[in-house]
């Protein structure tokens, strides 16, 4: 199944994938297909509906910007990556790995967002950079 | 590691700058500060390739190296862009351009914490 969608590219970045095209004797579409699927690939595909962040209530952009991994993932996590140092991985744990860090760059992200609402709200003291 | 990592307020953990698998050990020298982004696309890696040179190169170490003389931030403070061969070889090797990456910069950015004061 597929999806049509028609996307406004800033002039340079067309020009790239125009070369990339080139170089690879293919399509400039199929080149950007390519490119927004693997750029996408760490992303999961769980269908739930993710409010946005600006239609939480203060509790919740407070609880999402407070968002740790659940403790027993974490352990999981750094389990995985001190066997991933050490090249001891398994093709199971592997794929477990992967399966971590989705939840880990999902949760890294609407954590990043909540935090950022909730200075706007003013519910937080911006940091200093 | 002096990047989005020093300030993401997730799960920061030591990873080893020279891997266990390549006789990396526990000692301070070999241990840095990543968010877990860093750490797993990192992995084994201790070299990478420069993509304007060619060359293959040791990773950045931030306990040996300055990050500004190897790195600076896009005009957006989005992206890191490498300066050096060995900046340039690091960007890649631990993707930090990740999509992942870039919006969460983008949101701090937002927010005025980013980019951060680095040495």
């Amino acid at each position: 199944m597929s999806t049509q969608v028609t996307l406004t590219l800033p002039d340079e970045v067309y020009r790239r994938a125009e070369r990339l095209a080139q170089l690879s004797s293919r399509d400039v579409a199929d080149v950007l297909v390519d490119t927004i699927e693997l750029s996408l690939s760490p992303l999961g595909l769980q269908s739930e509906a993710i409010k946005p962040v600006s239609a939480l209530s203060d509790e919740e952009v407070m609880a999402l910007a407070q968002l740790q991994m659940e403790p027993e993932q974490d352990q999981s996590l750094s389990r995985l990556l001190d066997r991933q140092q050490a090249g001891t991985l398994t093709e199971t744990q592997r794929s477990e790995l992967l399966a971590l860090m989705q939840v880990y760059e999902e949760g890294l992200l609407q954590k990043a967002q909540a935090m950022s609402e909730a200075v706007r709200r003013g519910l937080m003291e911006p940091l200093e950079a | 590691m002096p990047q989005f990592a020093e300030i993401c307020s997730w799960n920061f953990r030591n990873y080893h700058l020279i891997p266990t698998a390549k006789g990396g050990t526990d000692d301070e020298d070999n241990l840095w500060l990543a968010c877990r982004l860093c750490n797993s696309y990192k992995g084994t890696q201790t070299h990478g390739r420069d993509p304007v040179t060619g060359r293959r190169i040791r990773l950045f170490n931030p306990r040996h190296q300055k990050w500004s003389r190897h790195f600076t931030w896009s005009e957006d403070s989005a992206q890191i862009i490498g300066k050096t061969i060995c900046g340039r070889a690091t960007v890649i090797a631990l993707q930090l351009n990740n999509i992942i990456a870039v919006m969460v910069r983008r949101e701090w950015v937002a927010v005025g914490w980013h980019p951060p004061k680095i040495e």
